[in-house]
């Protein structure tokens, strides 16, 4: 009996020594690990072919929820399994970089040759993360069976949605879906109001807060009229909204470039026009987001990571190709010229007037704060829009001051 | 026939039996000791000591299980009790542990990981020259050099490990410089192409000194294809755990794992550190998780914005859980006792179709729900203005009240079949020869369910009826996904009309304005569990009655 235990106790740490030996053997290809969603996996693997081959590396594409990828990238990455490059939206950065996930990137003197908003959007604190390939922005759509020439001001927008619903052409004119802060941004900008000013940089800073400015109570006030005239429908949500429009029942709409394959696709008549002017002639200005690729700060190829970005993704048949599959304009400004799409093309016009999506962390309040009072407001028409536009105010003011 | 006997009576000793028999058992064991082994070190690695003692206490007591004779019974549950450990008490314990952290956004690192992002990053002082480069090998392969190209004025220079030699001091003879001030090839050396540098830049080119002491030069962590340059580190680590800024030269403090600043050259009045114009210099990101005791526990009841709407929240959690169950109790039970009924026709087929709300996933159901209750496009709301000639329909979605009730017919309708389901099987289970007994005495039909039927259903059914509580009391899925917990009360309001306390905790912990706050959020579970706890523990007190009447039968 004895002699069976020792022998055991042999075997036991015999086994128990062989993953030792198994991790310690080495592969001299280094190799680059990257999140990419579902529209954008089948492409970077395929593109990266060339990059393989050229340089000698291995690059290994794992697709990932595009949600979780920001999600997950929080646990994986300290943890040491994370990737070595993934794919986002610069309204992350904030909360990435906060939480020290993200690798700076420097551009150099190629920063010049991407949208400028598509830099500044993935600036944070004086540094870049990421390089940028996608910029997106809303745009005025109308249904063109329904809208001759796209209305200028949101006066015609009124005048328009009477006369649509007066003829009974269709149920509704301009419609717009409950909260929101994203596509009521134009609205609120268009009447004069805004979400945050800028510094002396130029930077979007929480010290100046707009929701409560008279613009934006204005825009509030604007969308309540048009619902206690009738001429919009309360209650919808995003996607009662897009049924409307898709079904011909709305004329007018603001949604982004990710819609424009569904419409067409659908059979829906529309055309895309900048966002209607205010009473005193304020553009509407709608967000600009970008998307970009970016190094993870726990990557064991840090430079290579770098490298992948500055001399791939930055360049013109990768932004053209990832373009193919996202409909969204490419960030690079060379390869955003030979776009020749009509849809695009509308949105960038639209998109000229833009400010980049805040990624400050107080923006998160003003999401849930302002998102509330543009709801409530809508919810009731007779709401005191001041009353709930100082409220969020306040809420976002205390939460950018930390609670 | 000794042995034989010898095994049937007492349960094999973990070394009996045959020796291919105990080698195989004990291989493994040894096995599962060894992947411990390896998994403990990974874990180590990370500094997840929590997680190391459960593997390693789950192991040890494998072991114990399977080498000591008198633990053989726990053979056979052992991997259900290994199961336990690992998925109900680690995840407990580990929720504990982090109510009493500050793991949240801005502190989500360990120690060695915020200094591990920290410590790398670079700066280049303002005078420092940065170069173009060009890579070398020896002839050998063993050794790498850069040939520097400047981005300003300056003569090109060759960096090998530990020495710097300027284009001028090289006798390069006819080696000629190309277009780029790039020697076409060094003597002793091999030029090598961009491409072929990529996959030395993390393995090689990171990690070699070139330079000497007074220059050193290191490829541009940010740029690295790019540029090159005498990059310094912007923090050195002190002996106490803080971090002094190179550059600037004030000195970050962990406080509660977060580096602030507390000393520097520029300081104002108040005596806060400040940089050269006089602001306030902010914390620097990434700092890393520490226990911070009770302090969760204190925000949550000294917070007035957190705590106000807590009563409320409570309030409808309560009456939500308990109407749902009321609910879907009575109209289950009267379903069941109609079809119970052995002369109703198709009584099958009925009993079937009710139970379909009940095999549909919740999620989709509710999803269905949330179209049909639409206020302007739903179905119902269309049908109602049609029919009776109103304005509008009941606004479902941004009433305070009719939200609840809508929330509450949904329940009722995923809810019924499965009290319908179980009251069934109870009714068939009480005897029948009672209710002939209450017939001799007299009793009329509303008596009998009232005295016979009721009490000895919920002799059975009472404590499912307690669970769908306690369940209801943290259903998560229906409220959020109906209406998110709104309609918003107020937009400085962190809840919303139909939030429930765990919807409410989610909102709280990792919705949108705050960022995402797990110590909180543990805490906040913490204290739900509590409540769960002690509603339970009454509602058992409270049933034992029904106990007493199945003894009396």
């Amino acid at each position: 009996m004895k002699k069976h235990l020792s022998l055991i106790l042999v075997l036991v740490m015999v086994l128990s020594a062989l993953p030792l030996a198994v991790s310690s053997a080495q592969d001299d290809t280094p190799s680059l690990l990257i999140w990419a969603d579902e529209t954008r996996a089948g492409v970077i693997e395929e593109l990266g072919a060339t990059f393989e081959e050229e340089y000698g590396v291995d690059l290994v594409v794992q697709q990932v929820g595009f949600g979780d990828i920001r999600d997950q990238l929080r646990i994986a990455g300290p943890a040491g399994e994370g990737p070595d490059i993934i794919i986002g939206a610069h309204d992350w950065i904030g909360e990435l970089v906060t939480n020290g996930l993200l690798a700076p990137v420097d551009l150099g003197d190629k920063a010049a040759d991407f949208a400028d908003v598509a830099i500044r959007a993935f600036s944070w604190d004086g540094e870049l993360y990421g390089v940028p390939y996608a910029i997106e922005n809303v745009g005025f759509f109308y249904n063109t069976d329904l809208v001759e020439t796209p209305p200028a001001t949101w006066d015609e927008v009124v005048e328009m949605s009477r006369e649509i619903m007066d003829s009974g052409a269709a149920e509704y004119g301009f419609i717009r879906q409950e909260g929101d802060p994203y596509h009521f941004y134009p609205i609120q900008t268009a009447f004069g109001g805004y979400i945050f000013g800028l510094d002396e940089n130029g930077n979007y800073t929480a010290d100046d807060v707009g929701v409560d400015n008279e613009g934006s109570i204005a825009a509030l006030e604007f969308i309540q009229g048009l619902l206690k005239d009738g001429l919009m429908p309360s209650g919808l949500d995003g996607g009662a909204a897009e049924a409307l429009f898709m079904d011909g029942q709305a004329a007018m709409y603001i949604t982004g470039p990710w819609n424009i394959g569904k419409f067409s696709d659908e059979g829906v008549p529309f055309a895309i026009a900048p966002i209607p002017a205010g009473p005193n002639g304020d553009p509407g200005r709608p967000f600009i987001g970008a998307q970009a690729f970016m190094v993870s700060a726990f990557s064991e190829n840090p430079l290579l990571a770098q490298a992948f970005l500055t001399e791939f993704i930055a360049s013109e048949d990768v932004q053209l190709a990832l373009y193919e599959k996202g409909n969204r304009a490419p960030a690079l400004l060379s390869a955003q010229e030979k776009v020749e799409d009509p849809y695009l093309a509308a949105l960038a016009e639209a998109g000229a007037v833009g400010m980049p999506m805040p990624a400050i962390p107080a923006m998160s309040a003003v999401w849930s704060a302002w998102g509330d009072a543009i709801t409530l407001a809508m919810q009731d028409p007779n709401a005191d829009a001041a009353e709930l536009a100082q409220q969020a105010a306040e809420a976002i003011r205390a939460a950018a001051e930390g609670e | 026939m000794a042995t034989e006997q010898l095994t049937a009576k007492r349960p094999a000793p973990a070394l009996t039996g045959s020796v291919l028999n105990i080698a195989l058992r004990l291989a493994a064991l040894a096995l599962i000791d060894a992947v411990t082994i390896w998994f403990v070190g990974e874990l180590l690695g990370q500094e997840e000591y929590i997680l190391t003692g459960f593997v390693t206490v789950i192991t040890l007591g494998l072991n114990a299980i399977f080498l000591i004779d008198g633990l053989y019974p726990y053979r056979w549950f052992s991997p259900g009790l290994a199961l336990l450990v690992l998925v109900v008490i680690y995840p407990t314990v580990f929720t504990i542990y982090i109510a009493f952290t500050n793991y949240r956004d801005g502190n989500l690192l360990t120690r060695a990981q915020a200094e591990q992002v920290l410590l790398s990053r670079t700066y280049l002082p303002p005078d420092a020259p940065t170069y173009r480069w060009t890579a070398f090998r020896s002839e050998d392969g063993s050794r790498y050099a850069l040939w520097l190209v400047p981005e300003g004025e300056g003569e090109p220079l060759f960096a090998e490990e530990g020495k710097v030699t300027p284009l001028s001091a090289l006798n390069l003879g006819e080696y000629a410089l190309d277009e780029d001030n790039v020697p076409t090839t060094l003597p002793g050396w091999v030029r090598l192409k961009k491409a072929e540098t990529f996959k030395l830049l993390d393995s090689v080119l990171s990690k070699t000194q070139f330079g000497n002491p007074q220059r050193v030069i290191m490829l541009n962590p940010k740029n690295p294809v790019k540029q090159a340059g005498e990059f310094q580190p912007q923090y050195t680590l002190q002996a106490d755990g803080s971090l002094l800024d190179n550059e600037t030269g004030v000195l970050y403090q962990p406080i509660d794992g977060t580096y602030t600043p507390v000393d520097g050259p520029y300081k104002d009045a108040e005596g806060r550190v400040t940089d050269a114009d006089g602001n306030p210099l902010p914390v620097i990101r990434p700092g890393y998780y520490v226990t911070i005791g009770l302090g969760n526990f204190k925000r949550l009841l000294t917070n007035e914005k957190i705590r106000e709407p807590f009563v409320r929240v409570f309030i409808w959690t309560f009456a939500h859980a308990f109407f749902t169950v009321f609910l879907t109790f009575w109209l289950g039970l009267g379903l069941a006792l109609l079809l119970n009924v052995p002369f109703t026709p198709g009584r099958a087929v009925l009993r079937t179709a009710l139970l379909v709300p009940y095999a549909i996933p919740a999620f989709i159901s509710v999803l269905v729900w949330r179209g049909l209750l639409n206020e302007q496009l739903g179905v119902i709301n269309k049908t109602l203005i049609n029919v009776f000639g109103l304005e509008h329909g009941p606004r479902w979605t941004s009433s305070p009240t009719w939200v609840k009730i809508a929330i509450l017919l949904i329940q009722l309708w995923l809810g019924f079949p499965y009290m319908m389901l179980i009251t069934t099987g109870a009714l068939q289970a009480i005897p029948s020869d009672i209710y002939e007994a209450a017939k001799v005495d007299g009793a009329g039909a509303f008596q009998r369910f009232r005295f016979l039927t009721l009490p000895l259903l919920l002799v059975s059914v009472g404590p499912l009826l307690i669970a769908s509580f306690a369940f209801n009391f943290n259903n998560f899925t229906i409220v959020e996904l109906f209406n998110k917990g709104g309609p918003p009360i107020s937009p400085d309001n962190p809840a919303g009309h139909s939030d429930i306390l765990i919807t409410y905790t989610y909102e709280l912990a990792f919705g949108s304005g705050r960022g995402a706050d797990y110590g909180f959020a543990a805490t906040i579970s913490i204290v739900i569990f509590v409540i769960v706890a002690i509603i339970t523990y009454f509602n058992f007190r409270f049933t034992q009655g029904w106990e007493e009447v199945s003894e009396n039968v």
